[in-house]
């Protein structure tokens, strides 16, 4: 017999045992289905799993076996770190933390009957849901490209074999050949991604191709960390970067993968290789699930419960929040909020107000790191920032080769939060 | 075999600063009255503001670049967190982290981070 909370409350005791513990009275233990695991799913999973200690069932639905962490995909391009170095698998959240590790993808959410359904035809009951799907790329928002010119012109933006290919195609590129970006518009996934993608391409041709050009279309006025980069690329990389703001025609932009041409404000460049990063909404699922408003998916700070559906979570980069950029570093720091407010939910485990931070840094030559970071709080409207700093231009070498030793201190921590 | 001695050599007299140096304390860094080191932190309260720690410090082993602080005593841990608060530590990450944590989260971090040896 499927008990509900409609018929279930008869007496006083099952009322005050409904009003402890509603979920676990109503169908054995509670059960959390998260969608996405990365830095946000895989953290909030591993989180109530462990801190729950068996009292909830968790389920991670991710297609990937291997997951590449698009934070330090850059450093791979640029041959800081191998694609293995960042590549990562769930056997830890299976097997030390009792996790039910789905590789499918989810293709349906019905919110009135609290189900997920998967690509493979099976069906995943929740009493809480988490979604951590990323981002998903808007079409038609650079003109000639579509998803299906994702060979020709990368966008490298989801990692993997994609910036497998990205750096392959760099490699090729012709002496004194022409890579160019399409940068994104804002608000995106990782705000300093494309300009340390720059660096790390300039890195690598200065190496191997020193005559080759960069030219970026940026439909931005300005980016993240724009007076570091600019410094670093003028230091490291003098004359090889052309950087191409909207003030100077840079969101009037087109391509053409099959000639292989960018046309910046009516100007047609021939290029050897060419990344396009689109603008980004929030991953397909959350419109499935029906809690997006715009492009995103709209939250509240305090538990990162959708304003939509009570029942859902919204992490990282697919939510809309307030002031956290949609970092990996910040999908994290959401993921343990997210996965105390629902063990208080499930479990009546005590809550605590929220906090989170962020920190993102970015590398631009050998042992050039930059960092920018900002505490914030939950207030009803939104996450607040609180307080922050970022790296200064002109600092002296051995703080740069601190930042970038912390850098990778980081990468360790995270991905063992995120993993196990 | 010379060779891949001479490396680890290498490799440990690279990493030992940052894996075993980084959370020591001079005893006159700061100046801290005795009833902030006396306070007696909340070990759950701690592990919830821990959380935030364990984004760059590992629960068990270090990394380079990120010092260990999985059972710093409990006085260490308390001084140099408020020497980032009151900007004697320089790391800019540290001093907006304890920045925002009052005397009582600073002693229940202190009380969560003692308890993992």
């Amino acid at each position: 017999m499927k008990l509900d909370r409609r018929n279930f409350i008869g007496s006083s005791a099952a009322i005050a045992a409904a009003l402890s513990a509603p979920t676990v009275m109503a169908s054995g233990k509670p059960r959390v289905v998260v969608v996405g695991g990365g830095a946000g799913g895989a953290t909030a999973a591993r989180y109530i799993a462990k801190d729950s200690k068996g009292a909830i069932d968790v389920t991670l639905v991710e297609p990937t076996r291997s997951y590449y962490t698009c934070f330090f995909s850059n450093l791979y391009i640029g041959g800081f770190r191998t694609l293995d170095s960042i590549g990562h698998s769930y056997g830890n959240l299976a097997t030390e933390y009792g996790i039910n590790v789905v590789h499918d993808w989810a293709v349906g959410i019905d919110r009135g009957a609290k189900t997920v359904t998967l690509a493979g035809g099976s069906t995943l009951n929740y009493d809480r849901l988490i979604l951590s799907p990323g981002i998903d790329f808007i079409d038609g928002s650079v003109e000639g490209w579509t998803i299906n010119a994702q060979n020709k012109m990368p966008h490298a933006y989801k990692a993997g074999s994609q910036t497998e290919l990205l750096k392959a195609q760099i490699e090729a590129m012709p002496q004194g050949g022409v890579f160019a970006m399409v940068a994104p518009p804002n608000p995106y996934r990782c705000p300093p991604g494309p300009y340390e993608r720059i660096s790390m391409t300039a890195h690598l041709l200065k190496a191997k191709n020193p005559t080759a050009k960069i030219i970026v279309a940026d439909p931005k006025p300005k980016f993240s960390k724009m007076g570091l980069f600019q410094e670093g690329w003028g230091n490291h990389y003098s004359g090889m970067i052309d950087w191409i703001g909207s003030e100077f025609g840079g969101g009037n932009v087109s391509v053409d993968p099959d000639a292989m041409t960018v046309t910046i404000d009516g100007e047609v460049t021939k290029v050897d290789a060419c990344n396009v990063i689109p603008a980004m909404k929030a991953g397909r699922i959350c419109e499935i699930a029906g809690i997006t408003e715009g492009n995103w998916a709209p939250v509240s700070g305090h538990t990162m419960q959708s304003r939509i559906d009570e029942n859902i979570h919204v992490l990282g980069d697919a939510s809309a929040q307030g002031d956290m950029p949609k970092s990996g570093y910040s999908a994290n720091s959401q993921a343990k909020v997210a996965a105390m407010a629902v063990r208080g939910a499930l479990t009546g485990s005590k809550v605590f107000p929220a906090k989170f931070s962020n920190t993102c840094w970015s590398l631009i030559d050998t042992n050039d790191g930059v960092k920018v970071g900002a505490t914030y709080e939950a207030t009803d409207e939104k996450i607040a920032k609180i307080d922050g700093f970022v790296s200064k231009t002109g600092e002296a070498a051995d703080l740069r080769k601190a930042t970038y030793e912390e850098s990778i201190g980081w990468y360790s921590g995270i991905t063992a939060d995120m993993f196990g | 075999m010379k060779q891949s001695v001479i490396e680890l050599v290498k490799l440990l007299s690279l990493s030992v600063p940052f894996v075993f140096a980084a959370v020591t304390v001079q005893s006159d860094e700061i100046d801290l009255p005795s009833e902030i080191l006396e306070i007696v932190g909340d070990p759950e309260y701690g592990e919830y503001l821990a959380s935030d720690c364990k984004t760059c410090h590992k629960v068990t082993g270090s990394a380079p670049g990120v010092p260990s602080i999985m059972g710093v005593s409990k006085r260490d841990l308390v001084i140099a967190l408020h020497a980032y608060k009151q900007n004697v530590r320089k790391n800019p990450v540290m001093r907006m982290m304890a920045k925002r944590l009052s005397n009582e989260e600073i002693a229940a971090l202190a009380a969560y981070f003692e308890g993992l040896n």
